[in-house]
């Protein structure tokens, strides 16, 4: 699923993209978690096409989705982003996107449509 | 090459930093991108181990010229009172502070082993030390 199709869907926004390209990716599931340690954990054999979703608004979003060769992450509850925060996702080369959904109707809209069944 | 790195304790907003410059030298020297992966995952994992749980340390990266990748973390305390119980996947002392920074969850210690091609770890009060290779 293209990333156009997704913010389409949760009705998202573009907070910050590092790379034109991440529009061109076929996300092929989604991993949606609060808890860094768990995708860390859960996400082992990631790679670009897994998308990250999460109500964590920190820096270590941006390291684990860097540590596991993410391309973007979207936050959930709207998620309030400051000038830190898109200097941390420039840092690690993350795109990021935000939804005023929660991480239940985000994660069931997405996957209802197709992403990751 | 050897680089040594200073970990803070409690010093949240820089966790993270150590591993992200290991891998970009790594990824620099074109090292197995399978490999590249365990060891940012395992190094991460024991970096935010050092800021949430000890007083603070260091981190040691080494490349041999066999192409061995072995990280070294070392502490000056607390230390883990009882390691088998530290490496049950779910088990945690995490603070509330270091939940609400996403980590916590109790699978860091077993996340690092299986990434590892070996794993040791010694504690006392004294300190901690982990040592973990990769090839």
């Amino acid at each position: 699923m293209k990333l156009r199709e997704i913010l389409e869907i949760i009705d998202g926004k573009e907070v910050y993209v590092d790379d034109e390209r991440v529009y061109d990716i076929d996300f092929k599931s989604a991993f949606g978690s609060d808890l860094m340690s768990d995708a860390l954990c859960h996400l082992r054999d990631a790679d670009e096409t897994e998308l990250l979703i999460t109500g964590l608004a920190n820096m270590q979003i941006f390291h684990t989705a860097s540590t596991l060769d993410l391309a973007a992450v979207l936050l959930v509850r709207g998620k309030n982003v400051d000038e830190h925060m898109i200097k941390g996702a420039k840092m690690s080369n993350i795109s990021l996107f935000v939804t005023n959904y929660t991480m239940y109707e985000t994660c069931g809209r997405l996957y209802e449509k197709g992403l990751g069944k | 090459m050897k680089k040594v790195y200073t970990v803070l304790k409690d010093n949240y907003e820089d966790a993270g930093q150590a591993s992200r410059d290991i891998k970009m030298t790594l990824k620099m020297l074109e090292i197995n991108p399978k490999v590249l992966k365990r060891i940012s995952i395992a190094c991460y994992e024991a970096e935010i181990n050092l800021v949430i749980h000890s007083n603070g340390g260091t981190i040691t990266f080494e490349l041999d010229d066999d192409g061995i990748v072995k990280l070294s973390f070392d502490d000056t305390g607390p230390g883990i009172e009882n390691i088998e119980l530290a490496m049950t996947p779910g088990y945690s002392t995490a603070s509330k502070e270091a939940r609400e920074f996403g980590f916590g969850a109790g699978m860091g210690l077993d996340n690092m082993k299986n990434c590892a091609s070996t794993f040791d770890i010694q504690s006392s009060k004294d300190g901690t030390h982990l040592r973990m290779t990769f090839q």
